[in-house]
């Protein structure tokens, strides 16, 4: 038969065969060629890629530095995940199109320069130099080597010049700055009148009728929110302390292993006469500081003054250089190691050592006095004793129990009964809550969450183990569930009432200080309007922008106001922020006297229009470098 | 296919080489030259572009340090030897700023226009346009500042440009215009110091 084949297949047969091969292993080879190695890309920018991992990399760290600058009190607004996501995404791309831009244009830093900025970095440094060990290792924790972060942070450079470049060169003239202090310091003369709003508030009436219809047409506002009841089970180690069992023998095993927690160190108190050494010293310093301490002590030493006599002396006299005093009590760990072991070196009180150099200078120590180690008896500290133990045994049990707990809570999802009688606990019963939580374990956004997860809530599972503190599990199920309900009317009569009624005061203060306004705009006494209005008139005199007594909405709108011109004044309306509306009019503005801005302040001003037109420009530049390449993101693969 | 002896074949192959060989050597030879120099040309390149960056980094120490004879001694460097570098563009900017401080305005224009005559960034032109026409405007050369707005090629600098309009159409004593422009720019992102402007205009015709 294959002979038969083979005479065959030759010609159109063969041929024909091909043919049709070729089609399969065209359509289906060829995405293989765009794929790459099958690693998804998250955004793509001209020819260069960026990889799930990249942006990882850079979303992690991002997170730490948030983490790092606002410790535990990270507000929940900046951990958006979302939000932070696609703005690291969007710093990715631009990162991007800066570097093929810098690598068009020619921008490039040299090996020198980058040397410098890794030398300087603090992040690399011990004691103030660079340590090339902690260099290497650093690079290795973070995933990099050493070839791939010098390229990069020679290319974070580059297009850090280029930023530099535009953004830290804007120019301010002179010309302009005095037209911005004339604007800032101008002063303005207002008549104004203050409509209060209590009055309207109380004239505000509300039918019943309207009430009804309000409740009706926004019936979603009234809801009383989906909640839950939960069984759960709850292990801590704290509970668990309180059921361990104590003997007298193993407590006091327990005390003598820790004894060194109950016992106190030996103490020493001592006193000092100190040649400093200046912290910028210069060569020579030390050797003369050693000398002098050196002097000192041979008077001592032989006989010439006692200790006491030297250190009075000293005191009188306050010569520049020498510290001289009493240190008090003194327990190991306390000092620089050189001085304790002088210190400790010396066997009676009143003893005194030679002159010991420490990073301060050189001392010439007095022992003063010796307090013995002190260890405190087991009857004594029992109690404590008796609680630490308790702690530490409940620790180890709890370490089992939870992964039986683990372990007996996922092997049988649909009920806690089994893990319950594993452990010895009770099965426990939370009241109604909803999303917002409640008190006691209800009180740990963990519990709250998993009681509305998928699996709890609509599976009907148990949750998984749920450590809301060290040494603390809870593990819950679904109890009862009640969706989202009306509530009545009668419960959110006094809400809707007081809303409409504040509404309507509203609604009736505006339209009267608008009234208001046009008769003023009309030519209508400011003074006769107030009158008419229930209004008090208020003039208030060369006030400035900022550090005005008025209230802060008046002072805006007095200044949003166009200049008078012709003597016709400019009038408008703000709303206060207790309600009360104002007329205000601009009668009179006086430019600033330019001359008398502090230099300082025109300095720092000068500074921040720079820097906010500098940046500007250059976030424009970015805008408009971006327009170059075509720019692919694909938001779903964050 | 033909039969040859093995006399034959090495006579057909010589023949061939005679024909084709110098050209075939030929091509080798373009092939290497072509890639050396393409990396000699590559290396060179990087080395130009660290050379530059570094007298740019210099000429903003000497910045730093108040030496400014030192840095415009770069700075001139840089203009003469590397030209087509952004880093020269980038030092007359610096350059640039530093005059104005100074109050010396001619040489603050001089260093600007060079930037208009060499720049290859387009962006970077753009922003030497719109320096230059603030630099002009405080020295009360309206109409070359004017000119010098109309040059602006990129949208992207909208808020900036419309911002200058309004001063200039201020100095022209033409406020109607000028809040056009301010709103404008207002509306293109704006900026702090666009509201103060605005508010100190006299209020539009229609509302009197």
């Amino acid at each position: 038969m294959l002979q038969t084949i083979r005479d065959r297949a030759s010609g159109w047969v063969a041929y024909t065969i091909i043919g049709l091969l070729i089609i399969p292993f065209a359509l289906w080879g060829i995405n293989s060629y765009f794929d790459g190695s099958g690693v998804l890309n998250v955004a793509q920018v001209g020819d260069i890629e960026i990889s799930q991992q990249e942006f990882q990399r850079a979303y992690q760290q991002q997170r730490q530095r948030l983490q790092a600058m606002f410790g535990g009190n990270i507000d929940p607004a900046l951990l958006d995940e979302n939000r932070m996501k696609q703005e690291v995404l969007q710093q990715l791309v631009d990162e991007k199109v800066l570097l093929q831009v810098s690598k068009d244009a020619g921008l490039r830093v040299s090996d020198q320069y980058l040397r410098q900025a890794i030398v300087g970095t603090s992040a690399f440094q011990r004691d103030g130099t660079f340590d090339a060990e902690l260099y290497k290792r650093l690079l290795g924790a973070q995933g990099y080597s050493e070839l791939s972060f010098e390229e990069g942070l020679r290319n974070s450079l580059a297009t850090e010049q280029l930023r530099g470049g535009v953004a830290d060169s804007a120019l301010v003239t002179a010309k302009e700055l005095d037209q911005v202090i004339g604007l800032l310091t101008e002063q303005r003369n207002l008549r104004y009148v203050v409509l209060p709003f209590a009055p309207y508030l109380e004239k505000a009436s509300v039918e019943d009728s309207a009430i009804e219809a309000y409740f009706k047409e926004n019936q979603k506002r009234f809801m009383e929110p989906e909640r839950v009841r939960v069984s759960y089970l709850d292990l801590s180690a704290e509970r668990l302390a309180e059921s361990i069992k104590v003997s007298d023998e193993d407590l006091r095993s327990f005390y003598q292993e820790q004894i060194a927690q109950y016992s106190l160190p030996e103490q020493r108190s001592a006193s000092h006469i100190l040649v400093t050494i200046p912290a910028d010293h210069k060569p020579g310093d030390v050797d003369k500081a050693k000398a002098q301490a050196q002097e000192i002590y041979t008077t001592i030493n032989s006989g010439n003054k006692t200790f006491q006599q030297a250190l009075d002396e000293l005191k009188a006299a306050k010569p520049s250089g020498i510290e001289v005093g009493d240190l008090g009590t003194i327990t190991k760990g306390m000092l620089d190691p050189a001085f304790e072991t002088a210190l400790y070196a010396l066997k009676t009180v009143g003893d005194v050592s030679e002159p010991i150099q420490t990073p301060f200078g050189f001392h010439i120590i007095r022992l003063d006095g010796i307090t013995p180690e002190k260890t405190k008896s087991f009857d004594e500290v029992r109690e404590d004793v008796t609680k630490q133990y308790r702690a530490r045994q409940a620790e180890t049990r709890f370490y089992d129990l939870a992964q039986t707990l683990t372990d007996l809570s996922y092997e049988h999802p649909d009920s806690l009964e089994p893990a319950a009688q594993a452990l010895g606990l009770k099965i426990e019963e939370s009241p109604w809550f909803n999303r917002q939580g409640g008190e006691g374990v209800l009180a740990y956004p963990k519990v709250v969450t998993a009681a509305f997860s998928e699996d709890v809530l609509k599976r009907g599972q148990n949750s998984e183990p749920l450590e809301v503190e060290p040494n603390h599990v809870l593990v819950i199920r679904l109890a009862e569930h009640q969706d989202a309900q009306p509530r009545s009317l009668d419960a959110v009569r006094d809400d809707i009432v007081k809303q409409l009624r504040t509404q309507q005061a509203q609604q009736k203060i505006a339209e009267t200080a608008n009234t208001l306004r046009e008769k003023a705009i009309a030519g209508g006494d400011l003074q006769a309007l107030a009158g008419e209005f229930g209004g008090e008139l208020k003039t208030a005199e060369a006030v400035t922008r900022t550090g005005s007594k008025l209230d802060s909405a008046i002072v805006r709108e007095a200044f949003r106001l166009p200049k008078p011109v012709d003597g016709k004044p400019s009038i408008s309306v703000a709303t206060l922020g207790n309600g009360d509306r104002s007329v205000i009019a601009v009668t009179q503005a006086q430019p600033g006297k330019v001359e008398d801005y502090p230099a300082d302040q025109r300095q720092a001003l000068a500074q921040q229009m720079a820097q906010q037109r500098g940046l500007s420009q250059y976030e424009s530049l970015v805008e408009s470098l971006r327009q170059r390449f075509d720019i692919v993101t694909h938001g779903d693969r964050l | 296919m033909e039969n040859y002896t093995d006399e034959e074949l090495v006579e057909t192959i010589k023949q061939w080489w005679k024909a084709n060989g110098s050209a075939i050597i030929a091509g080798i030879a373009i092939g290497l030259v072509v890639i050396f120099g393409w990396r000699f040309w590559t290396s060179h390149r990087l080395a130009q572009a660290e050379d530059a960056s570094l007298h740019y980094d210099n000429l903003l120490q000497s910045l730093t340090r108040n030496n400014a004879a030192d840095a415009l001694r770069q700075g001139q460097e840089l203009f003469d030897d590397y030209s087509g570098s952004p880093y020269a563009d980038l030092a007359a900017l610096q350059l640039a700023k530093q005059a104005v401080a100074d109050k010396k305005m001619p040489e603050a224009i001089a260093q600007l226009e060079w930037i208009v005559d060499h720049a290859d960034m387009d962006e970077i032109r753009d922003i030497a346009h719109l320096r230059l026409a603030r630099v002009l405007l405080d020295q009360g050369r309206l109409d070359e500042a004017d000119k010098q707005l109309t040059s602006v090629q990129d949208q992207s600098f909208n808020v900036e440009l419309e911002e200058l309009r309004g001063d200039l159409y201020l100095a022209r004593k033409q406020p109607e215009e000028a809040r056009t422009a301010y709103q404008a720019a207002l509306s293109a992102g704006g900026n702090n110091f666009l509201q103060l402007k605005l508010a100190d205009l006299a209020p539009p015709k229609q509302e009197k």
